[in-house]
């Protein structure tokens, strides 16, 4: 039985839905968070520095009178208050010739360190104006002092960014804290949100294997909700409901041409039994011929190929037809009755007269009556059924063999030569067929014996071979000149094993009839 | 292992059967006659467990052959390989489980099948 299987990368559509969610509400939080996180970072910058540059500008100020009167123990007073701001490093007053006048160093602070930071400052900026500078490691605020218009010196406050890092570090700790709480959060509520939509979907995976198991097409699918996974529920409900209907209609009619078919068959088997009971027993032939080999093979059970063996006045006398009706198969078969029953009042009349055989004249009666029992006598009528076919009388005390051929062609070796009696381009019994055709009769002495074919064209038509093309009639021969004088038993065996050999994978296009006679 | 007796009247069929018994990985040991009253011979002498028999023979055909062997042997196995598709013969066979037919030219595939069943069925038999 068959049954859904996971595929072997199988990925449920809940971790799908799940990691979706989640990568979703991740890349807003991130991008959130890095936005409220510069913001913020920038914010705490623009504040620490503003602080700088008042307190500088405040001091500068305080220091003008000091500066202007040369009194470096004021400004260095007024400097040393610096120490009470959390991360001033160093401050310096330069007068207007660029030399230190004052300067504040907080503990553990190297001067030189501090001065080459200012002289490197001061040789990208102008000393004369506001300077507000930040690195990763320092925050520098330089304040111009002007008395009256005039320039009289520069104020410069060094501090470091570790109140800037240390607020840095709290922020970032805070709101990857808040990202990670957040994402539990969103992972949580993914298993809960995605069961909204994954639930009927399961609900209807359920259904599929349930149906695909049992086939129980009753079942039904509810759903909870009034959105598109209502209207798909309803469909396949309605679609379950169709399957149903037709399967059960299936079943029935499957039902019903399996006890056609059962009781066609039968009919066809028992027609079989019927048309081999046509066929003569090959014992006949002993009689009348020193070896001989017979194929029979319909295509079908039942077959258009027919072969008639008759013993007539005495037992030196006999006819042999090999017929091959229209088509195959269960018409083929019905012809072959009707061929069988004209052949039986032909054979009546013959044994009941004195009369000469000739096979010429037994197709054009043949021809005649089958044009009349089948009602083709003109070329409207609606069936068109008939035969070809060769008929062969021998007469033993004689010594003569007489052919008469409807299309297919007799084939006997005489003297080690091989000879070809052409059938006449004429059929028998069809609409199309001459009423009044008079075919043609070969004669031949058989004192010294001769070997004889008579084959409906089932054998040289089979396709076969590398192109798929008909074995045809100039094989036949060839591979006649090799088996002739074989027994022919042998020869049987060489024609079924010669066909079977080209025919290979084709199918069997025909009947096949073959019938080797030697005198 | 099998013992197949082979009997047909062709030599050629005789050869070509024996040939593919050969390409067939099943161990045993071939006889071959040409007639039926041979082929009676040849069972009373030898411990054939599979005949094979062809139906067109002279002196005595296959349907005589087989109604000859089954007044003493009822469940030796039979292959029928013949050319005349004769529903009336098959029908005569049908009857006995034994007797399996076969069309000439022979499916050898369906002949090897064929063969395994005898060998396992002889097998069992034996243990």
């Amino acid at each position: 039985m068959r049954q859904f299987k996971k595929p072997v990368k199988f990925h449920s559509i809940s971790t799908k839905l799940i990691l979706l969610f989640s990568l979703s509400a991740s890349i807003a939080l991130l991008l959130s968070f890095i936005t409220i996180f510069i913001y913020t970072f920038n914010e705490n910058k623009q504040n620490r520095m503003e602080l700088f540059h008042i307190t500088a500008k405040t001091m500068a100020q305080n220091l003008i009178a000091a500066i202007d009167f040369d009194d470096d123990v004021s400004t260095n007073k007024v400097l040393s208050t610096l120490s009470l701001i959390d991360g001033v490093e160093a401050a310096f007053v330069f007068k207007d010739n660029g030399k230190t006048f004052s300067s504040y160093l907080a503990p553990k602070i190297d001067a030189k360190t501090m001065a080459k930071l200012t002289k490197k400052l001061y040789s990208s900026y102008d000393a004369h104006k506001t300077i507000e500078y930040i690195d990763y490691e320092y925050l520098i605020v330089n304040q111009p002092i002007y008395l009256d218009g005039k320039y009289l010196a520069s104020f410069c406050i060094i501090s470091n960014t570790d109140y800037l890092k240390e607020n840095f570090r709290e922020e970032l700790f805070l709101l990857l804290a808040v990202f990670v709480f957040t994402l539990l959060v969103v992972i949580t509520l993914s298993q809960k949100m995605q069961k909204i939509f994954t639930a009927p979907i399961f609900k209807m995976k359920e259904a599929i294997e349930d149906i695909s198991l049992n086939k129980n097409f009753s079942l039904k699918v509810d759903s909870n909700t009034n959105d598109e996974f209502k209207i798909l529920f309803d469909g396949f409900n309605y679609m379950l409901g169709t399957i149903k209907e037709n399967t059960l209609e299936l079943e029935k009619t499957k039902q019903e041409m399996a006890a056609v078919h059962k009781h066609t068959k039968a009919s066809i088997e028992y027609a079989a039994l019927i048309q081999s009971s046509l066929i003569p027993e090959n014992t006949l032939f002993r009689k009348y011929f020193k070896d001989y080999f017979s194929i029979w093979h319909p295509k079908d059970l039942v077959g258009g190929d027919i072969y008639l063996f008759e013993e007539l006045r005495h037992d030196d006398e006999c006819l042999l037809m090999v017929i091959d009706c229209t088509g195959h198969g269960v018409p083929g078969a019905f012809v072959t009755m009707l061929v069988k029953a004209v052949e039986r009042q032909i054979v009546e009349r013959i044994k009941h007269s004195d009369e000469v055989v000739s096979p010429a004249k037994l197709l054009s009666v043949f021809n005649h009556s089958m044009k009349h029992l089948l009602k083709q006598e003109d070329k409207t009528s609606v069936s068109n059924a008939g035969f070809d076919g060769q008929i062969i009388y021998l007469n033993k005390k004689e010594n003569i063999m007489k052919f008469a051929s409807a299309r297919n062609d007799i084939y006997y070796f005489k003297d080690d030569k091989l000879h070809t009696i052409k059938g006449d381009r004429q059929s028998i019994g069809y609409k199309d067929s001459d009423m009044d055709y008079e075919f043609t009769e070969h004669c031949v002495d058989t004192s010294n014996g001769l070997t004889l074919y008579a084959l409906t064209d089932g054998f040289t038509d089979q396709n076969g071979g590398s192109k798929s093309l008909p074995y045809g009639k100039r094989r036949l021969k060839e591979m006649l000149k090799d088996i002739y004088k074989e027994s022919m038993a042998d020869q049987q065996e060489e024609f079924l094993y010669a066909f079977e050999m080209y025919k290979n994978h084709d199918e069997v296009n025909d009947d096949l009839t073959v019938i080797g006679l030697k005198i | 292992m099998l013992h197949i007796l082979t009997v047909d009247d062709s030599k050629m069929a005789r050869k070509r059967l024996l040939s593919t018994l050969d390409t067939f990985n099943i161990p045993h040991k071939t006889y071959e006659e040409d007639d039926g009253v041979k082929a009676l011979k040849a069972l009373e002498d030898s411990p054939i467990n599979l005949l094979i028999t062809d139906l067109e023979m002279p002196n005595m055909d296959g349907v005589e052959l087989i109604k000859e062997v089954r007044k003493t042997n009822l469940s030796l196995n039979i292959i029928v390989i013949t050319t005349v598709a004769n529903e009336q013969i098959k029908q005569l066979l049908k009857s006995d489980r034994f007797t399996y037919f076969m069309k000439k030219p022979i499916d050898t595939k369906i002949l090897e099948t064929y063969l395994k069943k005898v060998q396992h069925q002889i097998g069992s038999k034996d243990a």
